[in-house]
């Protein structure tokens, strides 16, 4: 297993920082360790000769909060040295903004052992990564006309401890396993791209990613121009997740609810979405890559409604905002995350101020696998591969670039489409969706710091613009 | 350090790499938001990375937050140990340019260190910025001020007998300012951007930059709503600028290898006319005032300035000594990575288009009938790219006439890039980060006016 802290050791970590923080006049602290390992290989083919790399990063870093005379602080250094830690401590304090209606951070309570640490990923060696890496090439190659211009396999190793002032002290971890895949098809406009990431190692078949990736490049090899107007969509978990990631969950944060800028301010209980919608979010799913038994300031994890039946049903708290509106039993959705920088394989990180995001904001499933899905739309389009990080207005307006999509005629693939923008609005979209599949993917935006578990969707009268 | 590096690479020759370098990076940081007038954030952080990159038949690369010697010598195991666990795949075996060994320790020069201030003096600028907006208009409704400053030290040595060290300061500070009156939302940005300490915040007059935002903001309220279709364009320095940074990044040996990739516009490139004639684009890691100051690359490789477009034609690319020897040019010490945390890679600098001899009255003369846009607010950048920009003027007759408000154009940068008919003899600069997964970088683009035959215009 490769090295990373022990949960003793972090918290060892956490319990020295609170002692400085005490001895430099902090009222009330809280000190969040995190020691992350990452091991990929890689391959790139460059002037059609191919590239490999293999890369292991470690990270261990530290975050502090420290509040004192109504104000409070927020810093992070990953130099854990006693004189560095002094030095960050004082120079937060000084930094620390006024806060109104803090309560104090979270209190100890009982969290659920969760735990989702797979040790075969963690004891994963370099060798038989690329083992795993290769077959998928082969996998892919073995099919004249592909190329495999990209590939990345590798895992990820995160713990974390979080103490506070307050008596809190607890921690966890995860595993995560993640492949990814751009084929070149001739005469394709460009690289059909795949991914997967999962949280168990035997929940990863790369043999079937590239099976899948390298159907759909074929289908690229011939790609049509899009015909403009409104069309009935497919929607993949990939795009899917990237339409709900921006200004849709942004509209769910309780304290943009509180200061107006939300859309959905003042419309819990009522429809926002169509009757077969329903969103949770769900720190507790087995296959999320945000789910953890506690949130980033320690308070336990739980599943909240967000949508169901389309309805609104709640927003979401961290513990700071839970206190300011005199919800008590609020939070868990205190998350380190700031855009744009996201890890690919866990976004949250020490260096990142605390903020209020989704865990995993799951979409809950149909019944009806993508086959079934694409038979109701019968004739339409198929959005498989979007750009990430597109520019969404905080209104929900949208343009989003698919860059790989297919025509859909008699319920089935019938041939590849050159890059297209969907445009549309997302609080609208929402409305539109007629059924949702039964197959969850765990997928995390590019520029997200959280995970959505989302299925295929097919949704009515989209616009499609060349 | 030097001795720890020098420890690391030794220990990952002994692990059977043929070539070897260990990298160090300590980066002191402030960052400051201020929100119409309410401080969001005050973040002082100092991080500390190293890393041990090494050659078996290709690449591993191994890095750390702890730059104790054991976790060092571990690094340098790691990497040891992955590139012989890759160099069993099918891959063509990675072999580095020559380049001279060298040893030099640069410090940070004549600044104002950033460290050396007290946090509450940086918060007092940013907020007098602050207030100097919004006492302009009540329809400012809103503002937004990012300030960072950073302090980089750099280190690098490798099996070549090569050790550089190096320190450099950044000091950056970005202004967004809404006016808003019924329906009608305008927003105006600027930023002040400089390789420079503190005394950046003193001669860069960052007050009176806010107060003439949100005057233009509130201006181009009464605008109205440009035309769209193609027409001729003049673009100010800022798009111009974004447009040299464009060329930059398209000049990246790394993208540019990649046929048919959202960025390989220039793949293949190289001799051929990409631009008009009357373009001159180089990039210089150590043009004065600029946003990057880089003496040493990443592999240890002295950054010279390098012409990247001459009379319109590509004559180089921007490489890592890998790059160099798989096209057969020479190395010139492009390779970039945000800390030592990440492997470096092919990246631009600061891009400046060289400045013509047109001032703008006779650039809006040769403009006649078209548009005049200015002030970048935003820009997508792909093989096309979309910039977003704060307004335009109408020209008539060579004069200005009418505001418009909020105005976007896009380029096909394979195409439009050609159509550039004169260039002004002003020069300016525009700062971006550019940001790829959890890895950013600071690039710069400078430029004169420049008058396009035709554009685009949203």
């Amino acid at each position: 297993m490769r090295a990373v802290l022990a949960p003793e050791e972090l918290l060892a970590y956490c319990e020295r920082a609170l002692r400085a923080c005490e001895v430099e006049g902090a009222e009330e602290a809280e000190a969040f360790v995190l020691a992350r390992a990452t091991t990929e290989v890689k391959l790139d083919r460059r002037e059609g000769r191919p590239s490999l790399e293999g890369t292991s990063t470690s990270r261990l870093g530290l975050a502090i909060r420290v509040y004192r005379d109504g104000r409070l602080g927020f810093s992070y250094t990953t130099d854990l040295s006693e004189g560095a830690l002094r030095e960050v401590i004082r120079s937060t304090l000084k930094a620390a903004r006024p806060l109104e209606g803090f309560r104090g951070f979270p209190t100890p309570r009982k969290a659920p052992g969760l735990r989702l640490f797979d040790a075969k990923v963690a004891d994963l060696t370099e060798e038989e990564c690329m083992e795993r890496l290769l077959h998928m090439v082969e996998a892919v190659e073995c099919d004249e006309g592909l190329e495999v211009s990209s590939a990345t396999f590798g895992t990820s190793i995160i713990r974390f401890g979080i103490a506070n002032s307050g008596g809190l002290e607890t921690w966890d971890e995860g595993t995560f396993v993640r492949a990814m895949l751009a084929v070149s098809a001739r005469g394709a406009p460009g690289p059909t791209p795949a991914s997967a990431i999962r949280r168990r190692l035997t929940d990863l078949d790369v043999g079937q990613l590239a099976r899948d990736v390298a159907q759909k490049a074929k289908l690229m090899s011939k790609a049509e121009a899009v015909e403009a107007g409104k069309v009935d969509v497919v929607l993949s978990p990939w795009a899917l997740a990237e339409l709900l990631a921006y200004a849709f969950s942004n509209a769910l944060r309780a304290d943009n609810v509180r200061s107006g800028t939300s859309v959905l301010k003042g419309k819990l209980g009522q429809r926002v979405a169509s009757n077969c919608l329903s969103i949770y979010d769900d720190p507790t799913h087995q296959h999320g890559i945000c789910s953890f038994g506690i949130d980033d300031e320690g308070t336990p994890a739980e599943r909240k409604a967000i949508i169901e039946g389309g309805e609104l049903k709640g927003f979401l708290y961290d513990s700071i905002e839970a206190g300011r509106q005199g919800l008590e039993k609020a939070g868990g959705n205190c998350i380190r995350w700031e855009p744009p920088a996201v890890d690919p394989y866990y976004p949250r990180d020490y260096r990142f101020r605390p903020g209020i995001y989704p865990t995993n904001l799951l979409v809950e499933p149909g019944r009806r696998g993508l086959d079934d899905l694409l038979s109701e739309l019968d004739s339409g389009l198929y959005a498989y591969a979007s750009l990430a990080g597109f520019a969404m207005r905080p209104s929900g307006d949208f343009s989003l670039y698919v860059l790989c999509g297919f025509k859909v005629e008699g319920g089935e693939l019938a041939g590849g489409l050159k890059g297209f923008n969907l445009r549309g609005n997302v609080f609208e979209l929402v409305k539109a969706i007629k059924s949702v599949g039964s197959n969850l993917e765990p997928v995390v935006p590019e520029m997200a710091g959280f995970c959505v578990i989302a299925p295929h969707v097919l949704v009515e009268g989209v616009e499609v613009v060349g | 350090m030097r001795e720890v590096l020098e420890a690391a690479v030794e220990k990952a020759l002994e692990a059977g790499a043929s070539y070897a370098e260990a990298r160090f990076s300590k980066v002191f940081s402030n960052r400051i938001e201020v929100r119409r007038g309410r401080v969001e954030r005050v973040v002082p952080s100092v991080e500390v990375a190293g890393s041990v990159r090494c050659l078996v038949r290709t690449w591993g690369f191994a890095s750390t937050t702890r730059l104790d010697r054991e976790s060092m010598l571990d690094a340098a195991t790691r990497a040891a140990k992955l590139a012989k666990a890759v160099s069993t795949g099918p891959c063509s075996e990675v072999r580095l340019a020559e380049v001279p060994s060298v040893e030099e320790e640069i410090g940070m020069g004549d600044v104002v260190d950033p460290r050396a201030i007290p946090i509450d003096e940086k918060l007092e600028v940013v907020l007098a910025c602050d207030e100097a907006a919004r006492s302009v208009d009540d329809r400012v409704i809103m503002t937004r001020l990012s300030y960072e400053d950073f302090v980089v030290i750099r280190a690098f040595c490798n099996s070549e007998g090569t050790y550089v060290a190096e320190a450099c300061p950044v000091t950056q500070l970005r202004i967004a300012i809404t006016a808003k009156e019924g329906a009608n939302v305008q927003t105006t940005t600027g930023r002040l951007s400089a390789a420079a300490g503190q005394e950046l915040m003193a001669y860069g007059d960052p007050v009176g930059m806010a107060e003439r935002l949100a005057k233009r903001a509130v201006e181009l309220l009464s605008a109205g709503k440009a035309p769209g279709g193609k027409m001729k364009v003049l673009v100010d320095n800022s798009v111009a600028g974004l447009i040299a940074l464009c060329v930059g990044l398209l000049a990246s040996a790394e993208l540019a290898m990649v046929p048919g990739g959202e960025l390989s516009a220039f793949h293949g490139k190289l001799g051929q006319q990409v631009a008009s004639e009357c373009l001159n684009i180089t990039d210089d890691p150590a043009a004065e005032g600029l946003t990057v100051a880089m003496h040493y690359d990443e592999e240890g490789v002295r950054a010279r300035p390098v012409r990247l477009v001459e009379q319109g034609r590509l004559v180089s690319y921007l490489h890592t000594r890998s790059t160099a020897n798989v096209m057969g040019q020479e190395p010139n010490g492009r390779a970039r990575a945000p800390s030592a945390l990440f492997t470096p890679t092919p990246l631009n600098t600061n891009t400046v288009v060289e400045p013509g001899d047109r001032s703008l009255e006779e650039l809006l003369e040769e403009l006649g009938e078209g548009l005049y846009v200015i002030g970048l607010v935003g820009a997508s950048i792909g093989r096309a790219v979309h910039c977003d920009c704060e307004a335009a003027y109408e020209i008539r007759g060579g004069e200005l006439k009418r505001a418009f408000r909020a105005v976007g154009i896009t380029l096909d940068l394979t195409e439009d890039l050609k159509k550039v008919e004169a260039v002004g003899s002003d020069f300016d600069v525009v700062s971006l980060t550019l940001s790829e997964r959890d890895r950013s970088y600071p690039v710069c683009g400078g430029a004169p006016h420049l008058l396009f035959g035709e554009v685009a215009v949203r």
